[in-house]
């Protein structure tokens, strides 16, 4: 996945949160702290699969800014502090992809690029990590040439750690996004999931327990 | 309405009552005149015709042997006199009766006796078959040899009829002027109360939240001066109200803004904490996030002090003010000792000058410095390195000048809200909330001064505090 995501945002310590979570993904990050040199940035280079702005900008703001990244054809997720509904309004009927408002878990951030990127038809159809193939969209797998039958639910687990790559992912979040369940009991069925990818698959050193976390898929591009 | 009916009632009432008893006071005292004036006329006739009768018995039977021929003259002379009003008796005998009326002579003495002294006995008036007579009755009158008892009754029934009459005439009369006064009296009365409703009305109103309707009623009278009242009333009430909606509003907003306020921070010591929990990071990489996290706390908790020290402030009445009379001097050393690191940083200069050397003012120390360190943070914050900031204090004034970024014109007059800040994302980096200035206001209000900021943007700011 070697996507280019621009981040506009002003405040240091969110825009290097952001730029290392979408690294730690596999993504490539180009981030900017203001409108001006986002925009003069562009000028010159606009293959973005993304960006992640927010609204509230010296200079140039975030509304400011969208018409030219909507030029180049860069699919806009705004990020504010603001909840008003009349922003919002005004942000998705001008053209942003999505809108979302502070506080908010990364993880979240993560499935909407996500999902922008799925429409938009950005994504990588097979994903490679070390001997495996995954077909995303024959949802089937390889290792080394030979097809390898998870189950859907197993897929999905898969999936959404690959997507997550690198990033830990506690089970309450697998759970919550797979089965739509939320509390204690049921996170057995997480570990044992994962436990038979892992099997399947041979990647008992590539997802790896986080202790009182979870579990992280973890690979280098 | 139950005081109106009281009121109207009573009055009524006395009225009518005073009539009726004025009515029958002056038929009583006509029909005791009349009867009086009757009983007085009749005595003197009575008197008159008893003399003639016995002048005409003294003359024509005076030569007289004959007893009953005497008599005889007596009774023709007693029906000429009293026709046919009389009664006659000589001792226990009645001689003639003239009168359609039977007279019992026994009771009539008996009563002459119980009158006592008296010549002519009169009776209270009598009923006697539907009419009322008056008795006149005398005892032992010489008449030529005898002694005679003698009755005489008048009709003084047209007398009382009279009166009745009259007196029905009267209250018919008196009813018609009661009810014409009675319909006057009741608008009068009612045009006096009317105001009582209106305020009645009125104070419904308040009690349902509309302050804003007014009760004109010019009359100088008690009902006059209550409105008068009552208008006051309803005046410092929809102030008070007033006063204490905008501060609850402004306190909501402070609330709001403080919210608003803290998502920022509170996202990215969020963020990075996740991050350090679930991304693999460099030792490096994490103790990026882990500064990240310190400094954004203690954004917030700077943050919720000042809001703590304005929003304590706001409220009037419980202000903390400890004014003492202190020497300015003083006050600007301690400045400069205190900012001295923060000047260090930017090798900025202070100067501070105060004329007369030893002015001295009433203030809150504290608050005072709070107050002056605040204006040299911000002077600092828009100060170049090497420059230079002025405090010059004067009996009438207090001027903190630097000649750093200036403000905007068209922001001037927004820079002591609460919260807002000019250049938002340099004032964040530089650990600002925006509540510098509001402060300041706050603190230079509850001393009773007056806060002036001149700027000029690119040239410098002057913050002029007039005490």
């Amino acid at each position: 996945m070697s996507i280019k995501i621009l981040v506009i945002e002003d405040e240091e310590a969110i825009n290097s949160v952001i730029s290392m979570s979408l690294r730690a993904t596999g993504y490539r990050v180009t981030s900017f702290f203001d409108g001006e040199a986002a925009s003069a940035a562009l000028a010159e280079q606009h293959d973005f699969g993304c960006a992640v702005v927010d609204i509230m900008l010296p200079g140039k703001d975030g509304f400011a800014l969208l018409p030219e990244l909507r030029r180049y054809e860069i699919p806009v997720i705004f990020l504010t502090a603001r909840s008003d509904l009349s922003d919002k309004v005004r942000g998705l009927t001008e053209g942003a992809e999505d809108y979302m408002t502070k506080p908010f878990e990364m993880l979240e951030l993560l499935v909407r690029i996500d999902k922008v990127l799925k429409r938009n038809n950005t994504y990588d159809v097979d994903i490679q990590i070390r001997d495996v193939i995954i077909h995303t969209e024959k949802r089937t797998v390889t290792k080394n040439g030979k097809e390898i039958y998870l189950k859907p639910k197993e897929f999905d687990c898969l999936m959404m750690l690959v997507r997550n790559k690198n990033k830990a992912l506690t089970r309450s979040q697998l759970l919550g996004a797979l089965w739509g369940i939320e509390f204690e009991g049921e996170t057995r069925t997480v570990d044992a999931h994962v436990g038979r990818i892992r099997r399947k698959l041979g990647f008992e050193e590539v997802i790896r327990t986080i202790p009182r976390v979870g579990y992280r898929l973890e690979a280098d591009e | 309405m139950k005081l109106f009916h009281k009121i109207y009632m009573q009055v009524f009432l006395g009225m009518t009552v005073l009539a009726v008893g004025i009515l029958l006071l002056l038929y009583s005292a006509m029909l005791r005149q009349s009867l009086s004036d009757t009983k007085n006329y009749g005595i003197k006739a009575f008197k008159n015709n008893i003399s003639s009768l016995r002048e005409y018995v003294q003359r024509e039977a005076n030569g007289q042997v004959e007893k009953v021929v005497a008599e005889a003259v007596l009774i023709r002379a007693f029906s000429d006199i009293f026709r046919d009003q009389g009664v006659l008796w000589r001792a226990e005998k009645e001689v003639r009766n003239t009168s359609p009326y039977e007279f019992d002579q026994r009771l009539l003495k008996a009563m002459y006796s119980e009158a006592g002294q008296c010549e002519i006995w009169v009776s209270a008036p009598q009923n006697v078959g539907g009419k009322k007579i008056l008795i006149f009755f005398q005892q032992n009158i010489p008449i030529g040899m005898d002694e005679y008892s003698l009755a005489v009754y008048q009709d003084v029934t047209d007398i009382t009829l009279r009166s009745r009459k009259i007196l029905m005439q009267g209250i018919g009369f008196c009813a018609m002027i009661l009810g014409i006064v009675g319909i006057i009296i009741y608008r009068q009365i009612r045009r006096l109360l009317l105001p009582l409703y209106e305020l009645k009305c009125a104070a419904t109103r308040i009690a349902q939240g509309d302050y804003n309707n007014c009760v004109i009623f010019s009359e100088k009278n008690e009902i006059g001066e209550l409105t008068a009242c009552f208008q006051q009333m309803t005046i410092q009430i929809r102030e008070h109200i007033e006063a204490v909606t905008a501060r609850n509003r402004q306190q909501k907003q402070l609330l709001g803004s403080l919210a608003h306020e803290m998502r920022t921070p509170l996202t990215a010591v969020l963020a990075n904490a996740d991050m350090l929990l679930t991304l693999r990071l460099s030792p490096d990489e994490q103790n990026k996030a882990l500064v990240f996290i310190i400094d954004e706390a203690k954004r917030m908790t700077h943050l919720s002090e000042k809001l703590l020290m304005l929003s304590g402030l706001c409220e009037p009445n419980d202000s903390p003010l400890e004014l003492r009379e202190l020497t300015i001097q003083t006050i600007l050393d301690r400045i400069t000792v205190l900012s001295a690191c923060q000047l260090q940083e930017k090798k900025l200069h202070l100067e501070t000058c105060c004329v007369p050397i030893d002015l001295k003012k009433e203030l809150d120390t504290d608050f005072m410095i709070s107050l002056l360190l605040n204006l040299v943070d911000n002077a600092c914050k828009a100060s170049e390195t090497g420059g230079r900031i002025f405090i010059a204090a004067s009996a009438g004034q207090i001027v903190v000048e630097d000649f750093g970024k200036g403000i905007p014109s068209e922001e001037l007059h927004r820079v002591t809200e609460a919260f807002y800040m000019v250049d938002k994302s340099r004032s964040r980096k530089e650990g600002g909330a925006g509540l510098g200035l509001a402060l300041c206001q706050q603190i230079v209000q509850l001393h009773g001064w007056k806060l002036r900021i001149e700027s000029t943007e690119g040239q410098g700011t002057r913050i002029v505090i007039l005490w």
